[in-house]
């Protein structure tokens, strides 16, 4: 019955999203000035960017039961009653062998995309914030400001299309919701694909697309990287659109886009620099410019204003030293902390011209640990269809000028330069928003190159070496999830298996109660925490300060006290903390509670040795343990 | 492209010697495949092991 609940809510979305898309299309004047086969992929995407807008509202409203999520979703079916322009039919000759190969493959992997849907979420960062905010927002019947950077006080317009998926359909619908949305994806790739190369080709490129390591880490889960290259495609599609025609209509249509990733996430403020130095190289710029950035402001405002006006910074707490923080929710020695370590975490290369020529090619060859770069990089093709694609350039030199992928390089050639430069986290998957149209232009030039040149057998040679090493990473990484489809696990064993440090979680949900409230530094735990919880951290909040140096246990009991925290999870335990041991950003949380607990204001009740799997895709890997204790604040006995 | 001998008959060596920058681009591009892939594949030489054990 779950499952079947699951299964209509994320079709119930999927068909409410393309009916919304396409009235909005239809609003816009533009049903009739896309290709028939563009029509419904790009009015998907702009449905679910409207969807993630709308539900803000809701949400801000507390109007966040099942009822008024369905009575959100809904209206969107009415767009199916607007006509649209027909595709042409699909004749049996288009269906060679190569065709039938690559949907064979296709239809294999959505088949194992299904299976890992009905796992439990197990990706950190997924359990860590993707799921867990809507959750904590359903939970809550209304938004709440959440004052934690990095992960916290972020646009979340995607993460609103997951709350509506969960609150109407539970676990399921949000896990297939969040699948479906990496397949949206490939379908639009597939569609802007046959625009500059033949069917194989497209299909082709969708398979490299879809078994990319960096598509697979992200696409059964919250992660949202994936899931932007939607926005990004329609946006870069919309541009290019407005510079061929000069209709002002798409460049609406381009603001939309970037509004919708905008609001999704803060490299969309990257992306929309991006694509506006696009729009204002060209004859309309100043009426396209100025359409495009009122729009991109309307649509991609609202998280920012949220930020605004509950922490006094719209991009909090990016600008503390400007615009300072509202309520003591920052403050200049955590600002200068988080400064001084993510720094040289997130960029672990200097931002200079050599690196920004090498990055690609290191990232590739020889994945750094910062970047997640190796098992869930971008794959072998770049590289290996790099000097066709740089050959067909020179070759096609003189034509570069009006070629129809013209805007989709330099958008994406602006926003690899914008994004390397600018100091934001160098993880290679912040450039997966830019991959599809990297794919269309690599494989268009090195296509026309190797057909002028005969050179055709080692590019397909290199495509489907690419296509068989990936394939074999989706093989891999999906062995988990079948084997524990398969094996009847429970989901409590595959949580053990795959969440790092679960252990405390089933005692606290069993012992715990919803008057409760229980303070983590493992944020991946939060999600499968059925009792209210607060994630602390040392260098990310600053609502418990725990920056290394303050060894207040009074004022710690004050700040846990005013956040109804009423027990600890200390990793590692006091005993072994005593003994010196140490764990990652735990010092100064585990030295304070120690210090409660000596001076009775706390009690050790639980104690755990908490697993954490290297890798969950491949367990053979050495895992690390560490003790834990569960620990009940007793304020009332306190002698501080 | 055919070459023709003084007899008028295709001239084998010639055909050879006319088509020797193709072979040779073709040679270079599939050099370039294999070079290429095999870098990409080294950095994950220590995960050949763990990944057999999966299925072993």
């Amino acid at each position: 019955m779950t499952l079947a609940i699951g299964f209509a809510t994320a079709a119930l979305l999927a068909l409410a999203s393309a009916g919304a898309g396409r009235a909005v299309l239809a609003g816009f004047g533009l049903v009739g000035r896309l290709e028939p086969r563009l029509v419904d992929p790009v009015a998907f995407v702009v449905g679910v960017g409207l969807l993630g807008w709308l539900t803000f509202f809701l949400a801000l409203s507390g109007f966040l039961g099942p009822l008024d999520l369905i009575a959100l979703v809904i209206p969107g079916l009415a767009g199916f009653a607007l006509r649209v322009p027909r595709k042409a039919a699909l004749g049996v000759r288009g269906f060679d062998a190569v065709v039938v190969a690559g949907l064979a493959v296709l239809a294999t992997i959505a088949v194992l995309d299904v299976v890992q849907a009905m796992a439990p979420p197990a990706d950190a960062d997924t359990l860590a914030y993707h799921f867990a905010l809507p959750k904590q927002f359903l939970a809550a019947g209304h938004l709440e400001f959440v004052p934690r950077a990095v992960d916290g006080a972020i646009p979340l317009l995607l993460h609103m299309t997951y709350l509506v998926a969960l609150g109407i359909g539970g676990e399921t619908a949000l896990t297939l919701w969040a699948m479906l949305l990496g397949w949206a994806a490939a379908w639009l790739l597939y569609e802007l694909a046959r625009s500059v190369v033949d069917r194989r080709w497209a299909l082709m490129l969708v398979i490299l697309f879809v078994t990319t390591p960096a598509v697979v880490y992200g696409s059964g889960s919250g992660q949202l990287e994936l899931k932007l290259t939607l926005f990004a495609m329609v946006a870069g599609l919309a541009v290019a659109r407005a510079i061929d025609s000069g209709d002002w209509r798409f460049a609406a249509l381009a603001g939309l886009a970037v509004g919708f990733f905008v609001g999704a996430k803060y490299t969309g403020l990257l992306f929309a620099a991006g694509c506006g130095l696009a729009l204002l190289m060209q004859r309309r710029w100043l009426l396209h410019g100025a359409i495009y950035g009122a729009v991109v402001l309307v649509v991609g405002a609202q998280w920012y204003l949220w930020n605004a006006v509950n922490a006094g910074d719209p991009v909090f707490p990016l600008l503390y030293g400007w615009l300072g923080a509202k309520h003591g929710y920052w403050s200049a020695e955590i600002a200068a902390f988080l400064h001084a370590q993510w720094a040289p975490e997130e960029n672990p290369v200097p931002r200079t011209l050599y690196w920004l020529v090498a990055y690609p090619f290191a990232a590739t060859l020889h994945g750094m640990e910062n970047w997640d770069s190796g098992r869930t990089g971008l794959g072998p093709f770049g590289l290996l269809a790099l000097p066709f694609a740089l050959l067909g350039l020179w070759h096609l030199r003189h034509r570069v000028a009006v070629s129809r992928l013209r805007s989709y390089a330099a958008i994406a050639l602006a926003y690899y330069l914008i994004w390397f430069l600018s100091g934001v986290s160098q993880r290679v998957r912040h450039l997966l928003p830019i991959y599809p149209f990297f794919l269309l232009c690599i494989a268009a030039a090195a296509d026309r190159f190797a057909q002028a040149r005969g050179l055709r057998a080692p590019l397909y040679g290199a495509v489907a070496l690419a296509i068989v090493i990936q394939s074999g990473v989706v093989a891999v990484f999906n062995l988990n999830y079948v084997r524990h489809l398969a094996s009847g696990e429970t989901r409590e064993d595959f949580l053990r298996r795959n969440v790092a440090r679960f252990a405390p979680v089933p005692w606290l949900n069993a012992h715990l109660t919803q008057h409760d409230r229980v303070l983590i530094t493992e944020r991946q735990l939060v999600y499968h925490l059925a009792v209210p919880s607060f994630t602390a951290s040392e260098r990310y909040q600053y609502l418990v300060d725990l920056v290394p140096g303050s060894s207040n246990p009074r004022r710690f009991l004050a700040e846990i006290g005013r956040l109804g925290i009423t027990y600890v999870v200390a990793v590692p335990g006091l005993a072994d903390f005593a003994r010196g041991e140490r764990h990652f950003e735990t010092g100064e949380l585990v030295g304070l509670t120690s210090a409660l607990v000596a001076a009775g204001c706390a009690t050790v009740v639980h104690s755990d040795t908490m697993t954490a799997p290297r890798s969950r895709t491949i367990p053979t890997f050495d895992s690390n343990s560490v003790s834990s204790d569960v620990v009940r604040i007793d304020a009332a006995h306190c002698h501080l | 492209m055919r070459n023709l001998g003084r007899d008028g008959k295709a001239n084998l060596s010639g055909t050879l010697a006319a088509q020797r920058p193709a072979i040779a681009a073709l040679a270079v591009a599939w050099l370039w495949v294999a070079l290429a892939t095999s870098a990409y594949l080294a950095q994950f030489a220590g995960y050949v092991r763990p990944i057999l054990a999966l299925f072993g």
